[in-house]
């Protein structure tokens, strides 16, 4: 299992490699003025950032708007542009300044988004440990990893509880496992702390699981 | 002593290298005596895997033609400003 996932970190990183490679190309085409390479950009990117939008803003018309306003902010930008940072980074930090100030407008950002570090304070729920704190009923098995990976329908059901998650989980856990930022950038991007951070990751993850556990015992009692 | 319920609430300072040496051993210790407490930790990073697979909304056939647009206009009016200047530059 541990193998496995190894292996999947190490591909990961090969991707990120080729997609650094390929984003330079893009990018000396968008200064050229090579449309092929801004569609490209677009293929790339756009959907990340209507999602990414969509979890600050109400809409999903005013989510599609911000990503086209982003796009335009680079254009604009492009000639100064240097990539000190990955542009998927400078995208996100551009989308999330002007999703912020449409929220805000739209009334959608609202004071418990600093307040959900806190929300539901049990990674597990109490009642699956005895009064010392040990397993009462230990997590079931859920199956080889290339299985639950090939499940469609469990990622499915995944996506549909991620929105689910307080704002500010939402967003950690997208940006770090959805979308694959590291601490620091996300930290950056969210402007919180890095502790702040971890805390957020792991409620989510943590509340993501238990609705991966959830739908896996319910499928096997069937 | 670590309880099981501790396990699960550090488990991702754990998983991010974050636990400082002592605590880290006695971690270590615990998810080497109890099989609940590893698959609990196995089941956090195959969550993290999961969420990877999530697939990017796809764009409509809307948006890539407002893209489109807007690709155009940008690219007569920086192809404009761009000619200008030279032309100051060569006024100067």
């Amino acid at each position: 299992m541990l193998y496995f996932l190894l292996s999947l970190v190490s591909l990961a990183a090969l991707a990120a490699a080729k997609s650094a490679l390929d984003e330079a190309q893009l990018l000396q085409g968008l200064r050229s003025r090579d449309e092929a390479a801004f569609a490209g950009l677009v293929r790339t990117y756009h959907g990340s950032l209507v999602r990414l939008a969509r979890q600050y803003v109400a809409s999903d018309a005013a989510a599609e708007e911000v990503a086209q306003d982003t796009w335009m902010a680079l254009l604009n930008g492009i000639d100064r542009f240097e990539e000190r940072s990955s542009l998927k980074t400078w995208l996100f930090r551009v989308l999330i300044n002007r999703a912020k100030s449409r929220g805000v407008r739209d009334q959608r950002v609202t004071a418990h988004v600093d307040i959900d570090a806190m929300a539901d304070a049990a990674s597990v729920s109490a009642d699956q440990f005895d009064g010392r704190g040990m397993w009462r009923s230990p997590p079931a098995a859920w199956g080889n990893p290339e299985q639950l990976l090939g499940d469609h329908q469990l990622v499915a059901l995944i996506q549909a509880e991620l929105v689910q998650l307080p704002p500010q989980q939402c967003r950690v856990v997208t940006l770090r496992d959805v979308e694959g930022l590291d601490a620091a950038e996300v930290c950056e991007l969210l402007q919180i702390s890095e502790e702040n951070q971890r805390v957020l990751l792991h409620r989510g993850r943590a509340r993501l699981r238990q609705a991966i556990a959830r739908h896996l015992t319910e499928g096997a009692s069937c | 002593m670590l309880s099981c319920r501790d396990v699960t609430e550090i488990a991702t300072e754990f998983t991010e290298g974050k636990l400082a040496f002592r605590r880290r051993m006695a971690l270590q210790l615990h998810l080497a005596m109890c099989g609940g407490c590893r698959r609990f930790v196995d089941q956090l990073r195959t969550t993290a895997v999961l969420l990877r697979q999530i697939p990017a909304p796809e764009g409509t056939p809307a948006s890539q033609q407002d893209l489109a647009g807007k690709y155009a206009n940008w690219v007569r009016a920086a192809g404009g400003k761009a000619a200008s200047a030279g032309q100051q530059e060569e006024g100067q």
